[in-house]
């Protein structure tokens, strides 16, 4: 299938909820941003889930920012791919499924129309509590953050 | 991937609610037969109290990741009641364009993702893209056009971010308009489809009356405003809501039950068609008919042919409105004024994909939200959903423990129920029999 030259960089959450506004904040800042190069779409995903299947479909190169639990100090930031994630679903202990966003993944994979290349751009919460700011460590984390992604972003895929 | 990352991506703040069946049979005696469900504190009230009233609808779109139009328009129109703004024709046609989008989005997720599963014999829509991958893509192409319907109108696919009080800040050009009617002219095939994929479903033959509820109008099957229909015969002012509401503790349950003139009633698909099935698309009527359904329907495991038949009849109408406003044109019109007093009251409705939405505020002369107050469907839901089960589990108790499973499931499914990952979520636990 032909598929769409650029790079789509989604951000996930819900800013209701604390710091899973996280991958939504980093896309309000990366739009504003003066180094975002021509040819990235930034798109607030909010919490769709299959919904994004579509939205990513076109393009070759999605990074997908969002809140991830992963046991590490709040506002750590860590990169993986899906296989990455795919991969240790399968043999250890990461809680994969039961999401909207993993399931819209494995069933575009299933459906042979997942992007060639997913990345993440996963940042360790503090709280995911019914809250309208971000705790003070993750919001230490996003201009590092946005600087790791504008760096991904300018990189060869 | 590093040995010492412990990756667990789970997202439990997309889940809305936690749901579990708990049914217990002691010596052939139903003692307990409920939908318990764990449901996060809302902190609606906290979240808008003391902000200005233009921000209100951002805030509630981003309650949901499915209703976000919905929360947005009921939050709007409240805002709009309390502020005694009169909408243009203009935006209540592009408004009505948007609901709709959010309709078709969530009824295709709904009846394709979690429904046909069931019936067709998988576990869930990932086996399904494996065993059945051109009814995923067909449900993933109509997914596409109602996110992009939803784009081109309110400038994002999930949140609504071009309505505002008193209209919208952006607005489409004709000529996006007119490849819309164009995509929405050719997805009728796979309208024609869904239907005939549906018809084919063996749907469960129980049914218990009870009492429906929804939004009604003279002369239309809409989803925004109205009065509030009941199938035993009254109809109330909007303002009047909490008289047919109701909400009182159940124990098992932190959301709150409701109940009208009997001790539960239902809301969604399957009531408005019984309530409003006349008014419905020619094409939607033949497709109730085709799906077996014929008012007043008392089957709630057809409240997922219901939707059905609003998906039909909601493409019906977006082509209708897009023809109107091809032809009149889109003007970049200034919203609507408001006029601020002291303490002004106001509530919104929509019959949102689930059934009918409440918002209610209070809004000072400062242009500061005083009070708020909303209903959600499924809420309203969960007392029918508990005696549908208490009548279903007595007639299939012989049955193998995994289809009763089955089919409570099923059940506490067709009401499309807002606790997202519903499929992974329901657990039925057994404690007798």
């Amino acid at each position: 299938m032909d598929r769409h030259p650029t790079t789509l960089i989604l951000g996930t959450g819900n800013p209701l909820m604390g710091d899973d506004a996280v991958g939504v904040i980093a896309i309000q800042r990366l739009r504003e941003h003066p180094a975002l190069p021509p040819g990235v779409d930034v798109v607030d995903g909010g919490t769709d889930g299959l919904g994004l299947i579509p939205l990513m479909e076109p393009y070759g190169r999605v990074i997908l920012v969002d809140a991830v639990p992963m046991g590490l100090s709040p506002g750590a930031i860590r990169r993986f791919t899906w296989d990455d994630a795919r991969l240790v679903g399968h043999g250890r202990s990461l809680s994969l499924h039961q999401t909207d966003l993993t399931d819209a993944l494995i069933l575009a994979e299933t459906l042979g129309c997942l992007p060639p290349e997913v990345v993440f751009y996963g940042v360790q919460p503090h709280t995911m509590e019914w809250d309208q700011s971000l705790s003070p460590a993750v919001e230490r984390a996003l201009s590092p953050l946005i600087e790791a992604l504008i760096a991904e972003v300018r990189s060869e895929s | 991937m590093p040995e010492n990352i412990k990756v667990n991506v789970h997202h439990v703040t997309r889940v809305e609610g936690h749901g579990n069946i708990v049914v217990d049979v002691r010596d052939g005696t139903l003692e307990k037969c409920e939908l318990q469900i764990v449901e996060t504190p809302r902190f609606f009230e906290a979240m808008l109290r003391g902000r200005p009233y233009h921000q209100a609808s951002h805030i509630t779109s981003r309650i949901c990741g499915i209703c976000a139009i919905g929360h947005a328009t009921a939050s709007l129109r409240a805002t709009e009641r309390a502020l005694q703004v009169q909408l243009s024709e203009q935006t209540q046609l592009l408004r009505r364009l948007a609901f709709h989008g959010e309709i078709l989005d969530s009824h295709i997720l709904h009846v394709y993702m979690l429904v046909a599963p069931d019936f067709l014999g998988v576990g869930s829509v990932i086996p399904l893209a494996t065993s059945h991958p051109d009814i995923v893509k067909r449900a993933l192409h109509m997914k596409k056009f109602s996110g992009d319907l939803c784009q081109t109108i309110v400038g994002r696919h999930t949140h609504p971010i071009a309505m505002t009080v008193g209209g919208f800040t952006h607005f489409p050009t004709v000529q996006e308009l007119v490849e819309l009617r164009e995509r929405a002219e050719a997805l009728i095939a796979d309208v024609d489809a869904t239907v005939e994929l549906f018809g084919t479903l063996p749907w469960p033959a129980f049914e218990r009356e009870t009492e429906f509820v929804a939004l009604v109008q003279p002369d239309d099957y809409g989803f925004i405003d109205g009065k509030i229909g009941s199938s035993d015969g009254y109809e109330l002012e909007l303002d009047e809501y909490r008289q047919v509401t109701n909400e009182r503790l159940a124990p098992h349950s932190t959301a709150k039950h409701a109940a009208f003139n009997r001790d539960s009633y239902m809301v969604g698909a399957l009531a408005r068609y019984n309530l409003k099935h006349q008014h419905l698309s020619p094409r939607a009527k033949a497709a109730a008919a085709h799906l077996g359904l014929s008012a007043p329907c008392y089957r709630p495991y057809l409240n997922s042919a219901a939707q059905v038949v609003e998906i039909v009849h909601c493409i019906d109408d977006v082509i209708q409105v897009l023809d109107t406003l091809i032809e009149r044109g889109v003007e970049r019109e200034d919203p609507a004024p408001v006029t601020l007093s002291p303490h002004a009251r106001g509530v919104g409705a929509c019959d949102v994909p689930r059934g009918i939405l409440f918002h209610e505020y209070q809004i000072g002369e400062d242009g500061l939200i005083e009070e708020a107050n909303c209903i959600i469907p499924t809420g309203q839901n969960l007392a029918n959903i508990d005696r549908d089960m208490r009548a279903l589990v007595p007639t299939i108790l012989t049955e193998p423990e995994e289809q009763i499973t089955l089919k409570l499931e099923m059940l506490v499914r067709a009401y499309d129920p807002c606790i997202s990952c519903s499929t992974h979520f329901l657990n039925v636990e057994f404690t007798g029999k």
